[in-house]
């Protein structure tokens, strides 16, 4: 990261203004941590005041019927109140917290996923994986689960597994032989993973967990490393035969310092693009779970939770639906800009 | 009669909101029949001046000043519409690269055929065997197979056989080669060499041709002109320059050649790196490369001094 | 089989001197069709090569691209695997150690490559990139800073350039510093790519001068790989020119150029230009063509060779001694 990326990235004036959101949205949502979080927040998002529903933006409360605890700060609703009487700025604020995080932990999740698998890949991949180590895990892994059905035929499975170790160690040239090599299973791994549309994959998944704020971005990160790990295995076979990454192995450099030192930073800039561009996917897929009741449990205010409470009373409050609506719009839309001018910046064609 | 002439001819670029010229009061003439060599190394201008005489400079470019005459015609005032009359069929260009400059999708005959139908009515079965006679002038073997290979069939000196074909095709009188031979192998480059000279004789072609490579310049050139950083530093005939060579540029050049009977000798080199296009020195332009660099050469760009017919150079102190 | 001392090349040198032998070695690609990825054939890259490189002294190796020069330099430096044959460095073989075991070894062959931009990482200072070298001998942290200024000042880079990146340097320069690079781990042998061909005229002759005073300095041997036969000339002490895998004729310098012997050198030193106007090129060929055509048996040139007969498609020629220095492989 040099000069040549300023001034390349300064002239993009979208890029800028992505940029300046995401750094107000990552303000906004550690404030919105602080000021919500604790015994007696400053901004309670699970204060009921029943008395109070449905107030548009901006009204002030009606210090009469309430109990002081109950008066929100400035004793105004900034985006109004919802059915239940609770803030809708605080319970923005508490939102903001949650698809920060969910953003960044999901696509970490998935980045360091994505980078280890792309990375094996492609500098690993021309290795062929020998036919009876396939077999082998085959074995095992069938093994495992009749375990659970019946004991005879894991049994049974131990067996051959032992057979077959035998039998190998002795001579068998059709299973020391390789016909699959690491790259095609990975690839074909990704393939497959892809095949899934990703949004009821993950509906799927979260069926059959608990759902809790922590399962979502895992789910989320486990379900959406495959774009990060074909770029860094792209990546990683064209470094690979790169002349100065054969030189750091002329000088006897070693195997796991040419992977992290030389050529890692080499490929990072494509992934910092499509995690920026994750992070933005992430955040509207945690929303859109939320909406459709899936994701987190209700007490705690999400952007998608808001959404789908207030689409009851989207023509009594229309509040309600537009102030997460316009939030996820802006900030999601803040990443791609942003994703998209590192993108033109870090592309080493336009640079020198 | 000179069949072009180029004067003064100077061509700026944009550079990171810089205006840099490029190539710097560049004069030259090429007869009928004649070849010139220009002859520099990279980043000397002696790309960008070919590309100006077809008007093909990148979008960021200009020509700032100076005419370019064809056939009495000034180039820089035609319209585009003239100019595209222009290209292909009086004045034509083969490229360094033969994989990048052939379409990968279409076979030879679409190729050579394209270059005769956008300048002329002929028939169908007479492209074919138009094609065909072009193809065995270059020589390429069994020309009626060939014709409907695609270009990765080709080898790279078939490939570069199929452009000049394509640049004969609606026989030019001035075809500009680009470091045509400078991908290829020597042997290979040998027999193109030999193919611009006899093509050259027997249809007297002008030829305009670029390269790095002084051997190939004593090959093929009969006049010369040597550019440094935008300026032509000497020009003269093929003779003049090999040997009787007066600017030091042109000297240390001639002597940094490898030759097999000085093998004890150190290589006598030019010390110093070529000046950036943004940072070039205000005088002459090889005054910090230079040995016999006085006052007068950091201040001023020399003019050309005249040294014996058509033997000019730019140098304050030789000459 | 034991080491062959018997097929030494160099008659002049004692065996002592010899630093490195490659003796019989082979690397054929396979060409794969199909959905199934079966192999229809194989590219014999490198067919049985037989080449001594002695110490402080250069050997310089000529041939047209694909010829297999360059797998050839990857074979003697381990960065491809070999299929067939032996490498013997200062007694000892090595083509069959392990990682570990090569190690040592690694580091007294180096290389020097062709592309001045693709050789050096982008994203390192040119300071850190020469100090993977020394972190692999173990230096400690500052005795790796002074010699990273002493290589720089070795190599003519002022030593205020260490934290500079590579794209601000010139092509000569880059390729000054992957020279420092090289030197860094005190070689015996460094590998010589094409190290001059990406570079101008003017910055040619300065880099050769470079490589010539490191040599004198340093007693370096250099396997000095270049299309361009002059160049070679210049550089080497023993010229081995390359067709299609093979050696097809290998020479003291001075005794190629005075006595060339196989149709092939002899095309090649008639194909190059001379700068010379009086010099015009002329040369001949059995018919012209501009492509390398495989040959599956026999001698691999007769298909261009002018001189060919029905026995050299056939037979397989070995590489003949015709006088002290000199080999030939022609049945001629």
């Amino acid at each position: 990261m040099n000069r040549g990326f300023w001034a390349i990235f300064k002239k993009d004036k979208l890029g800028m203004l992505g940029l300046f959101i995401f750094i107000l949205f990552f303000v906004i949502a550690i404030l919105g941590l602080i000021l919500t979080s604790g015994r007696h927040p400053l901004f309670d998002p699970s204060m009921i005041r029943l008395e109070e529903k449905l107030k548009p933006p901006l009204s002030h409360a009606n210090i009469n019927v309430l109990s002081p605890e109950q008066i929100p700060p400035f004793g105004i609703y900034i985006f109004g109140t919802d059915e239940l009487g609770r803030d809708v700025f605080s319970r923005m604020l508490q939102g903001a917290w949650v698809s920060l995080t969910v953003g960044f932990v999901a696509v970490g999740i998935s980045v360091a996923i994505g980078i280890v698998i792309g990375g094996i890949a492609g500098y690993f991949g021309h290795y062929y994986i020998k036919n009876y180590h396939m077999l082998l895990i085959c074995l095992f892994s069938l093994g495992i689960f009749s375990f659970v059905k019946r004991y005879w035929s894991a049994l049974f499975c131990t067996l051959i597994f032992l057979l077959l170790l035998l039998y190998v160690k002795t001579k068998s040239p059709f299973l020391k032989k390789g016909i699959i090599s690491v790259d095609t299973l990975i690839t074909g791994i990704i393939d497959v993973m892809l095949c899934f549309p990703s949004f009821f994959l993950i509906l799927t998944i979260v069926a059959f967990i608990p759902g809790s704020l922590y399962s979502i971005m895992v789910v989320i990160g486990l379900t959406s490393w495959m774009g990060t790990a074909r770029f860094v295995r792209a990546e990683f076979l064209s470094l690979r035969e790169q002349d100065f990454v054969l030189a750091a192995k002329a000088l006897g450099v070693s195997e796991f310092r040419i992977i992290f030192r030389h050529m890692m930073p080499n490929a990072i800039a494509p992934v910092l693009v499509s995690a920026t561009l994750g992070i933005a996917s992430a955040i509207l897929t945690e929303a859109g779970l939320s909406f459709l009741g899936f994701g987190v449990p209700p007490p705690h205010a999400t952007w998608g939770n808001i959404l789908a409470d207030g689409k009851q009373y989207l023509f009594d409050a229309p509040w309600l639906t537009f102030a997460p609506g316009i939030a996820i719009l802006v900030v999601v839309l803040s990443f791609n800009l942003f994703g998209e001018a590192l993108r033109d910046a870090l592309n080493p064609r336009l640079r020198y | 009669m000179e069949l072009l002439s180029v004067r003064d001819l100077n061509v700026g670029f944009f550079i990171e909101e810089k205006f840099a010229l490029a190539v710097r009061d560049v004069s030259f003439s090429v007869k009928k029949g004649e070849t010139l060599c220009i002859v520099g190394e990279s980043g000397c201008g002696k790309t960008v001046t070919s590309l100006s005489i077809l008007r093909l400079i990148p979008p960021n470019g200009r020509i700032v000043k100076g005419n370019i005459h064809f056939k009495e015609k000034d180039l820089t005032r035609l319209s585009e519409e003239q100019m595209r009359d222009i290209r292909g069929k009086e004045i034509s260009m083969i490229f360094q690269e033969p994989l990048t400059s052939l379409n990968p999708v279409f076979t030879i005959k679409d190729q050579i055929a394209e270059a005769i139908i956008v300048h002329e009515n002929v028939l169908k079965q007479e492209i074919t065997d138009r094609c065909i006679t072009l193809l065995k002038e270059v020589g390429i073997p069994e020309p009626e197979k060939r014709l409907y290979d695609y270009p990765h069939q080709l080898s790279g000196g078939q490939r570069q056989r199929v452009m000049i074909a394509i640049a004969l095709a609606c026989n030019p009188s001035l075809i500009i080669a680009d470091e045509p031979t400078t991908a290829l192998d020597v042997t290979v480059q040998a027999q193109i060499l030999n193919l611009f000279k006899e093509l050259q004789e027997r249809y007297k072609i002008s030829l305009l041709y670029i390269t790095h490579d002084l051997s190939v310049v004593a090959q093929i050139a009969d006049k010369v002109c040597v550019m440094y950083s935008g300026i032509i530093v000497e020009e003269g005939s093929v003779e003049n320059i090999f040997y009787r060579p007066a600017h030091p540029y042109t000297r240390g050049l001639l002597d940094s050649l490898p030759k097999r009977a000085h093998k004890k000798q150190k290589l006598k080199s030019i010390p110093g790196v070529v000046p950036d296009l943004l940072s070039r020195p205000k005088g002459c332009p090889f005054y910090p490369r230079c040995s016999l660099t006085k006052q007068v050469c950091i201040e001023k760009i020399p003019n050309f001094k005249e040294l014996e017919d058509g033997h000019r150079v730019r140098c304050h102190i030789l000459g | 089989m034991g080491i062959e001392l018997d097929a030494i090349y160099w008659d002049n040198v004692y065996l002592d001197d010899i630093l490195l032998q490659i003796r019989k070695i082979k690397k054929y690609f396979p060409i794969k069709r199909g959905i199934l990825k079966k192999t229809v054939g194989w590219i014999k890259a490198v067919d049985g090569v037989d080449l001594d490189i002695a110490k402080g002294k250069t050997l310089g190796l000529v041939g047209e691209s694909g010829c297999g020069k360059s797998t050839l330099a990857r074979l003697i430096l381990r960065l491809t695997d070999i299929d067939e044959g032996k490498l013997i460095f200062e007694g000892r073989e090595i083509q069959s150690l392990s990682d570990k075991e090569f190690k040592p070894i690694r580091k007294k062959i180096q290389i020097v490559f062709q592309d001045p931009f693709g050789s050096l990482n982008p994203k390192m200072t040119i300071g850190e990139t020469i100090e993977e070298g020394l972190r692999v001998l173990e230096l400690h942290a500052e005795k790796r800073k002074k010699r990273v200024k002493e290589l720089l000042e070795m190599v003519g880079i002022p030593a205020s350039g260490m934290d500079m990146y590579p794209h601000e340097f010139s092509g000569g320069q880059r390729q000054r510093i992957g020279i420092a690079r090289a030197l860094s781990v005190n070689p015996l042998l460094i590998v010589c790519d094409e190290p001059v061909s990406a570079l101008d005229v003017s910055i040619q002759a300065q880099i050769i001068n470079l490589l010539k005073d490191l040599q004198e300095a340093f007693g370096i041997a250099y396997l000095f790989i270049s299309h361009d036969i002059n160049l070679v000339g210049y550089m080497s002490d023993m010229i081995a020119i390359m067709y299609l895998g093979q050696i097809v004729e290998l020479a003291d310098s001075e005794e190629l150029f005075r006595n060339p012997k196989h149709p092939y050198t002899n095309l090649l030193l008639s194909a190059v230009p001379e700068p010379d106007p009086k010099k015009k090129i002329f040369f001949k060929l059995k018919r012209q063509t501009d492509t390398i055509e495989w040959v599956e048996h026999g001698c691999k040139f007769w298909k261009r060779c002018p001189y060919a007969s029905s026995e050299c498609k056939e037979t397989e020629i070995p590489l003949k001694k015709i006088s002290s220095a000199h080999w030939v492989k022609c049945i001629r």
